[in-house]
């Protein structure tokens, strides 16, 4: 092998990244360029058209719109299109197509998409798809109030101030955000029982958590070919462990942080707790997982399990289910729908526990930074996400043909379900279904009595500075949480030690400081 | 029929019992794949996959052809991209393996690092995707993207010109001498008498163009061009790995595809490749290669 | 080497100009040709992105794109050194892919022996193609197999041991199994599909040969020791070196899936792939995954550089380049 040949490579390496380099440079580049400038506003257009926006809006050209979302691609998306940009066309002289990414290919092609600088207008944005990750590196464009006002008048008239504060990522709104209700599972999960269980047990009804263990106990006594509660290796054990566990630390106005928590109430005085207090904490939930695994309550192969939680219900293997209330109500209408003998039935162990909503990052819409279409993409998500007809169109079909409106707002589907409707835009003006379970409604008011909005919910932590300790911490607790959230530890404590000590040696008080002082500055800008 | 020696009836026995423990092994889990796949899924749910099915449902069947269309078009565009790409790349890499064989060619070895270094080397998603969206729009040329990035592989090339670098110089002196030239030379003496390597080489890229889902995935966004590969991967994938965060987020799967759609998704994507194999294995007849240049 | 006036019918003067260009456009100006289309194919679709290995020495943003991003020096290679896991899962790399180089050579080459001399025409065709059956099942659902073989719940060996009137025992958490049954898996993935290349060179073999030998008195063992495995060496040869330069690199799927992701068993089948997927899981950095893939790459390269370095000075035909 010739010193020459390698130099060739080099030379031939070097000379594609320069060339690369324009190309790539100037395709990302700047997306306040791919902004058409302000309209002179030529042609006034109909006022009847335009009952939303101002009519001093440029719409004499047509545009088609991309937008790209999460999730397979809906049932019946290909029949509801239509209708929507029939009525589109007409409206705001514009069509959208949607491009679905499934969860399998999602984590891939979501940000290729942003890294390529491929042409598309708006998509569903997160926090757990990185939004402040994407937001950070351009992959957005920026929202400005004024913008907002004037092409999304009725997502500006929905969404709080405080909403829009919430998403902010360096003090500019890049998001979006849904404003349907939307709690926090955590310590506030609700389970879904098997009626028909409960009535053989002898049990009338479960409502603390001292009932949902007895029912346990029974299905390991009556039925031991059942599972009392099936969790795999995804989150479920967790979430098991802390529903029994009532909320500490994480209560008003406390948010958790690498291996510690904050109340930052005060933000003048914000208090951490860590260390042994924090590592103390873990441990007792550490030992009830233990314990519930040693009982039998989830199976020996949950570990490895491909079966989730829901599967496992839905199939009859498993007698309970365990989720956040609303999707509680999504696994009841199923299983009613198609087991109504099992009787299914949602029980709330603690229905006094505070109930923190889920933070506003959780599920929107947001502008990709190149789109060349900004006030038509805007005005099209507006009138999608808050218009009524719109809404009722894209999320429950066609009326009377697949759903039937009732008087008192709610619907109930013809024949079979629609699959349409996109995430990220489950607005307040959802309606409901009929075929909901009978306490949903009582259940989702407690919610909301309960309901609170942590401070801390917003904070959106950038691991910039420490990403090297980010991963590393990573990958030790991807190794040891599993084992001990679902109590697969034969020496608990050992094993928590061993985690602890880990973490530490991988420079968790650096990771800590960084993320403190962020938590300081967040605390202070929003107090 | 000859009259087998002592020693061969033991080495037959052996390799009769060898042979035909790995295939069974080898036939196993399809077989189980097939029952399953004619199981009800709450059955598997409940009790696993078993030998002989304790349940009949032809429901993953019914539910993968409720759309015919969809699956006859997947058919249709893996059969175009597999034959076409299988065709070019042996064009490309029987031509390359070729140059690469012949001693007298002084820089091979430089070629042959030129090739390998990108066996080792890569940059990576993005700037592959950068280059492939933005610059040689497969986007709009589907087709064209699942057949591209597949037409060339060092470890072809390198069979290919192990098993020429074997057939004797003589013969292509030989023909030199009458005046043919190179390119003459590679199409009618050296490929004819490359029978078998050819055929592995065929079926190699077949089998790798019929498995291929990522370039179907990365480009392809009209359904009309799905391949087959890429129904069976989303079916199969459709509950992604999730991390902490994206688990707290309340994310509902419109249902994950069931055991028995999976495995009804497994015995369609499989089906016509496998007949590939046998109408090749004619090739595979000991001298025949030999035998071609002396005839 | 072929005499320069036989291969052409440039004139004896114009030997002395012996460069590059008269190698190349002179002497074999239709090899060249030839070769060119893979030399530009490989260009652009390898050292074009090839281009984009500098994302690892980067702090790479959408907006700055790949080239214009601030550098970042050896920042992104720090998360792999961080806690000193890295050599063990890369020593783990490397164990596996020798056993499996070694377990795949080895029964690839005995099938393939084996069924280029039997003779009974219909079990050739039909174990040949039963043996590729393997090759079309993924990872997903071989694993979905493993579960249902192993399983506390349902598995055959549970039934088995339930049926012989013994306990039931819990083997899927069981890190000690894993190495030999993840070597199976992938033997047994391969095996139709790595036969045949040995397949295709044993059938290139001259007859006469055999035939000679049989006649000097040789048996079926003696032949196949003196002339199939010598005659199949350097296809062999040539395959462990393509290999040995992806040593670094492991199969994630295929650990990923036959193991369920299980920590439990961590210890024993974490390699690199896996190591760095759980550490980039909770963030979205292609600088860091590259830098990660670059270390892969540079080690691999290493390694078979030596090794070809070597094989080049014992014996030169068997030599990758």
């Amino acid at each position: 092998m010739s010193k020459k040949l390698i130099l060739v490579l080099v030379v031939v390496f070097l000379t594609t990244s320069l060339l690369m380099g324009c190309g790539t440079g100037s395709n990302v580049n700047g997306p306040g360029n791919a902004t058409p400038t302000p309209q002179a506003t030529e042609k006034p257009t109909d006022p009847e058209e335009t009952e939303g926006p101002q009519s001093d809006i440029d719409l004499s050209e047509y545009v088609e719109l991309k937008m790209v979302m999460v999730g397979p691609e809906l049932d019946d998306y290909e029949r509801i299109i239509k209708l929507v940009n029939d009525k589109l066309k007409e409206d705001l002289n514009a069509t959208f197509t949607v491009e679905f990414l499934d969860w399998g290919e999602f984590a891939t092609k979501y940000p290729l998409k942003f890294a390529s600088g491929e042409e598309f207008d708006f998509c569903y944005t997160s926090n757990w798809s990185f939004y402040g990750d994407q937001a950070v590196k351009g992959g957005f464009l920026e929202l400005t109030m004024e913008d907002i006002q004037k092409y999304m008048p009725r997502t500006y008239a929905n969404v709080t101030p405080d909403m829009w504060d919430g998403v902010k990522v360096d003090g500019k709104i890049y998001m979006i955000p849904q404003t349907g209700l939307q709690f926090t599972g955590d310590h506030n999960n609700k389970f879904v029982v098997r009626g028909d269980l409960l009535e053989k047990y002898g049990m009338s009804e479960i409502k603390t958590a001292d009932d949902l263990l007895e029912y346990w106990d029974n299905v390991l006594e009556h039925d031991p070919d059942m599972i009392p509660i099936g969790i795999n290796q995804s989150w479920w054990g967790w979430w098991v462990i802390a529903s029994f566990r009532p909320i500490k630390w994480v209560g008003e106005n406390w948010g958790a942080g690498p291996y510690n928590a904050y109340d930052i109430s005060d933000p003048d005085n914000i208090k951490i707790i860590d260390g042994d207090e924090w590592w103390a904490d873990r441990l007792d939930a550490f030992k009830l997982a233990r314990e519930f695994q040693q009982k039998g309550y989830w199976s020996k192969d949950a570990l490895t399990l491909q079966d989730d939680n829901g599967v496992m219900f839905e199939n009859g293997v498993s007698a309970t289910a365990i989720r956040q209330i609303t999707m509680c109500n999504e696994m009841y209408e199923k299983v009613n729908a198609a087991h109504p003998e099992w009787k299914p039935m949602i029980v709330d162990i603690h229905p006094e526990a505070p109930a923190p909503y889920y933070p506003v990052t959780g599920d929107g819409m947001a502008l990709h930074a190149t789109t060349k279409h900004k006030e038509r993409a805007m005005m099209v998500l507006d009138i999608i996400s808050y218009d009524q007809e719109y809404y009722d169109l894209i999320y429950y079909g066609v009326k009377d043909q697949d759903y039937t409106l009732n008087a008192d707002g709610s619907y109930t589907w013809i024949s079979k379900p629609v699959n349409v409707g996109f995430r990220g835009m489950n607005n307040k003006i959802a309606r409901m279904s009929t075929t909901v379970a009978p306490n949903y409604k009582e259940l989702l008011d407690n919610q909301v009595k309960n309901g609170f909005h942590p401070k801390f919910n917003n904070f959106i932590y950038n691991n910039k500075n420490v990403e090297a300790i980010a991963a590393a911490i990573s990958s030790i607790e991807e190794k040891y949480a599993p084992i001990l959230q679902m109590g697969f530890a034969e020496d608990v404590e050992g094993m928590t030690q061993q985690w602890r000590s880990e973490v530490e040696a991988a420079g968790l008080k650096e990771y800590q400081d960084d993320f403190t002082a962020q938590v300081i500055e967040f605390a202070k800008r929003y107090k | 029929m000859v009259k087998l020696s002592r020693d061969e009836r033991i080495f037959h026995t052996l390799g009769y019992i060898f042979v035909g423990f790995m295939a069974l092994i080898c036939v196993f889990p399809m077989y189980l794949i097939i029952v399953g796949s004619f199981m009800s899924n709450e059955v598997i749910v409940k009790y696993g996959f078993s030998l002989w099915p304790s349940s009949f449902s032809l429901d993953a069947y019914k539910l993968l052809f409720s759309n015919p269309k969809h699956i006859l078009d997947a058919y249709k565009v893996t059969i175009i991209v597999t034959a076409c790409g299988t065709l070019l790349l042996l064009f490309l890499c029987t031509m390359t393996g070729y140059v690469l064989s012949r001693k007298d060619y002084k820089y091979r070895n430089k070629f042959s690092f030129y090739f390998f270094f990108t066996t080792i080397f890569g940059g990576g998603l993005v700037p592959f995707y950068i280059l492939a969206v933005n610059y040689l729009k497969f986007k709009e040329h589907p087709l064209i993207a699942m057949i591209a990035p597949g037409i060339f592989g060092y470890f072809y090339v390198i069979i290919i010109r192990t098993y020429m670098s074997k057939i004797p110089s003589s013969i292509v002196e030989s023909v030199k001498i009458d005046g043919a030239n190179d390119f003459v030379i590679y199409a009618r003496i050296i490929m004819p008498i490359s029978k078998p390597i050819l055929a592995t080489v065929g079926l190699f890229s077949a089998l790798g163009y019929w498995n291929d889902w990522f370039n179907c995935m990365l480009f392809v966004s009209n359904k009309q061009y799905y391949n087959l590969q890429y129904y069976l991967y989303t079916t199969l994938n459709s509950v992604a790995p999730m991390n902490a965060v994206m688990a707290n987020a309340n994310i509902s799967y419109t249902s994950p595809p069931t055991h028995t759609f999976k495995l009804a998704m497994t015995i369609v994507t499989i089906g016509p490749i496998l007949l590939l194999y046998p109408f090749l294995q004619k090739y595979f007849i000991k001298g025949i290669a030999v035998g071609a240049v002396k005839g | 080497m072929a005499n320069p006036e036989i291969s052409n019918n440039i004139p004896l003067q114009k030997k002395r100009r012996k460069g590059v260009f008269y190698e190349l456009f002179i002497k074999h100006p239709l090899l060249t040709l030839m070769i060119a289309p893979a030399v530009i194919y490989v260009f652009v679709f390898s050292y074009l992105p090839m281009a984009g290995i500098v994302i690892a020495f980067k702090d790479y943003t959408y907006t700055k794109g790949i080239f214009g991003s601030d550098w970042a020096g050896f920042k992104n290679f720090a998360f792999l050194f961080q806690t000193g896991v890295i050599y063990r899962v890369t020593i783990n790399t490397i164990l596996y892919n020798l056993a499996f180089l070694t377990v795949d050579i080895t029964v690839q080459i005995t099938i393939a022996v084996f069924l280029s001399e039997l003779s009974n025409k219909y079990f050739k065709k039909i174990t040949q193609t039963m043996l590729l059956f393997p090759f079309f099942i993924s990872w997903v659902v071989a694993g979905a197999i493993v579960f249902n073989i192993l399983s506390y719940r349902f598995g055959v060996i549970n039934n088995i041991l339930t049926y012989l009137g013994k306990e039931k025992v819990d083997i899927m958490n069981n890190p000690v199994i894993w190495p030999p049954i993840i070597v199976f898996f992938r033997m047994w993935k391969g095996v139709g599909y790595g036969s045949i290349v040995y397949l295709a060179n044993i059938m290139g073999i001259d007859q006469e040969i055999y035939e000679a030998a049989k006649i000097d008195g040789a048996n079926v063992f003696q032949r196949i020791k003196h002339i199939t495995l010598p005659l199949l060496k350097p296809t062999v040869v040539i395959l462990i070196l393509l290999n040995l330069g992806n040593i670094i690199r492991g199969d994630f799927a295929m650990f990923y899936n036959l193991t369920g992701n299980n920590a439990l068993l961590l210890d024993v089948t974490d390699i690199i792939d896996t190591f760095v997927y759980r550490s980039l899981m909770t963030m979205q950095n292609y600088s860091m995954s590259t830098a990660a893939g670059l270390y892969q790459s540079v080690l691999g390269f290493f390694i078979i550089i030596t090794v070809n370095a070597i094989i080049k000075k014992v014996q030169p035909d068997y030599t990758l380049f």
